[in-house]
C-alpha cells in the first residue's frame, strides 16, 4: 500500500466535516419525525396529554421543600430500613408521597445528579430508590459457613 | 540491631483491584520516612509486582534504574527473594534459617527499605497448598528481621497485599497489627469492603482478627470537602463497619475524617520523586488516624 492511498490531514478534516453534516441532517430528520409523532399522540389522546401537562407543571418545584438536609438523610435511612426488611412497597409509597422539592433535597443529599436542572418526579424517585437498593445490597451477605 | 521492640505492622488490602492499595502503601511509607524519623520497611506481596516495578522503574526509558536493577538481579540469582524465604520455610523438616541482610532488603532511602515481589509468587498457591504450613511464615520472618544485626531496626512495616486471599496474605493477616482497607466512592469498591469484612474473621480463624481501618481513597472533593456523592459512600461504609463489627465481633473502624483526595497521575508520585505536596497532609492525616487505632 503506498502512502498516497491515505488521506492527508486536510482531506481527513473535509471527510469528517462531510460526516458531521450528514449526521446533523439525520438527527434533524429524527427530531422532526418525533415531533410529528408527539403531536399525533396528543391529538389521539387529548385527556392524557392534558394530565401529563398538569403533572409537568406540578413538578416545576415552585413550592418550597419541607425538609432540611439532615432530615433528608434520616428519611433516606428510614426508607433503607424498610427496604432492607423486605417492605419495598411501603418504602415506595413513602417516596411517592413526597413532593418534588423534598425529593430534590433527598436526591441532592445523596449526591445524585440529573442531566436536567429540573428533573421529573419520576426521575428523582427512581434515582433515590436506586440509592436505596444500593445501600441494601452493600450490607447483604450470604456467607458460606 | 536492637531486637528490643517489634515494629508495628500494617497490611493494605482490598479484594477489589484498582482502589489504590499500592499507591497508598507507598505514599504512606514515603510520607513517614520523609517527614518523620521513623524507619520503615515496605513489602510488595503482590505477584503483579506493581510496587516493585514502580520503585525501580525509570519512566524516561521504561527500564529499571541500574542501582535497583543490579540489586534485584543479585537478589534473584542469589536466592534471596521473598519466594526463596517461603521456599526455605516450607521445606519439610528444615530449620528456618533464611539469612536476613541487605541482599534481601533493598534500601530506597535512609528511612525507607523495601522487600520487592517476584513473579514466582504467581505460582505460590500451586507449589505450597497447605494453608497451615504458611500461617506463621510472616510472623517468623518479621522475627528474623527484628533480630538481625545486618539490617536496620524498623519502627513500621507496611505490606502491599494482592487483591485476593492468597497464602501470603493469609500469613500477613494472621499476624499484622492493622489491616488498612482503601475504598473508592463507588458501589463496587464499597461492596468489596463489605465482602472483606464479612469473611475476614472466618478466613483467618483461629488467629484473632486484627484491628481493621477503612478509609476513602480517591475522594472527589468540592470546596476542599468530599462531594455529596462521596459522602453517600462514606456514610454507607461507616455503617458497614459498624454493622459487621457488631455482627462478626471484629474491630472495624471507618476513618470519616481521614480521607485521601483524588489526584490524577498520583501513581507517578512513586516514580516521580515523592508524594505531591498537596497530598502530604492527607497522608499525614491518614497516618495519625492509623496510629490512633494502633494504640
Amino acid at each position: 500500500m503506498s502512502a498516497s492511498e491515505f488521506r492527508t490531514p486536510e482531506q481527513e478534516v473535509l471527510k469528517l466535516l462531510e460526516e458531521c453534516v450528514e449526521l446533523r441532517r439525520t438527527l434533524k430528520a429524527i427530531s422532526t419525525q418525533l415531533n410529528r409523532m408527539e403531536n399525533r399522540v396528543k391529538r389521539a389522546f387529548p385527556t392524557v396529554a392534558a394530565h401529563v401537562r398538569e403533572r409537568k407543571i406540578g413538578s416545576g418545584h415552585s413550592s418550597r421543600a419541607t425538609i432540611k438536609a439532615v432530615e433528608a438523610l434520616a428519611e433516606f435511612d428510614k426508607i433503607v430500613g424498610m427496604a432492607a426488611s423486605g417492605r419495598n412497597e411501603e418504602a415506595e409509597r413513602i417516596l411517592e408521597a413526597k413532593s418534588a422539592p423534598d425529593l430534590l433535597v433527598i436526591a441532592k443529599e445523596l449526591g445524585v445528579t440529573f442531566p436536567k436542572s429540573r428533573p421529573s418526579i419520576k426521575a428523582m424517585r427512581e434515582a433515590i430508590f436506586g440509592k436505596v437498593r444500593e445501600s441494601v445490597l452493600l450490607t447483604r451477605h450470604n456467607p458460606r459457613n | 540491631m536492637s531486637g528490643n521492640k517489634s515494629p508495628k505492622t500494617i497490611a493494605t488490602i482490598n479484594f477489589k483491584g484498582g482502589v489504590g492499595k499500592t499507591t497508598v502503601t507507598w505514599c504512606l511509607a514515603d510520607t513517614l520516612s520523609t517527614y518523620s524519623n521513623a524507619a520503615v520497611l515496605m513489602f510488595d506481596l503482590d505477584a503483579q509486582m506493581s510496587l516493585t516495578q514502580a520503585v525501580g522503574l525509570n519512566e524516561d526509558n521504561g527500564t529499571l534504574y541500574p542501582a535497583f536493577g543490579n540489586w534485584y538481579d543479585k537478589s534473584v540469582n542469589g536466592h534471596r527473594t521473598i519466594f526463596d524465604a517461603i521456599d526455605q520455610y516450607t521445606k519439610p523438616a528444615a530449620h528456618f534459617d533464611f539469612p536476613i541482610a541487605y541482599d534481601f532488603i533493598y534500601q530506597i532511602s535512609k528511612g525507607l527499605h523495601f522487600v520487592p515481589s517476584v513473579e514466582d509468587l504467581y505460582w505460590l498457591e500451586l507449589e505450597v497448598f497447605d494453608r497451615d504450613q504458611m500461617k506463621d511464615f510472616m510472623r517468623r520472618l518479621l522475627g528474623k528481621i527484628a533480630h538481625s544485626s545486618k539490617v536496620a531496626d524498623y519502627d513500621y512495616v507496611l505490606f502491599d497485599c494482592p487483591p485476593s486471599f492468597t497464602l501470603l496474605s493469609y500469613s500477613v493477616l494472621s499476624c499484622c497489627d492493622l489491616v488498612l482497607i482503601p475504598v473508592n466512592p463507588d458501589f463496587f469498591a464499597s461492596r468489596g469492603v463489605s465482602l472483606l469484612l464479612n469473611s475476614l474473621k472466618m478466613r483467618i480463624e483461629p488467629h484473632p482478627t486484627p484491628q481493621i481501618a477503612v478509609f476513602m481513597n480517591k475522594t472527589k472533593t468540592y470546596a476542599n470537602s468530599p462531594t455529596k456523592e462521596t459522602a453517600f459512600y462514606m456514610r454507607e461504609i461507616g455503617r458497614i463497619c459498624e454493622k459487621t463489627s457488631k455482627e462478626q465481633g471484629i474491630r472495624a473502624k471507618f476513618f470519616d475524617e481521614a480521607w485521601v483526595r483524588e489526584r490524577v497521575g498520583i501513581k507517578r508520585a512513586i516514580t516521580g520523586g515523592g508524594v505531591p505536596p498537596d497530598l502530604v497532609k492527607d497522608f499525614q492525616g491518614l497516618w495519625h488516624a492509623c496510629l490512633g487505632v494502633l494504640k
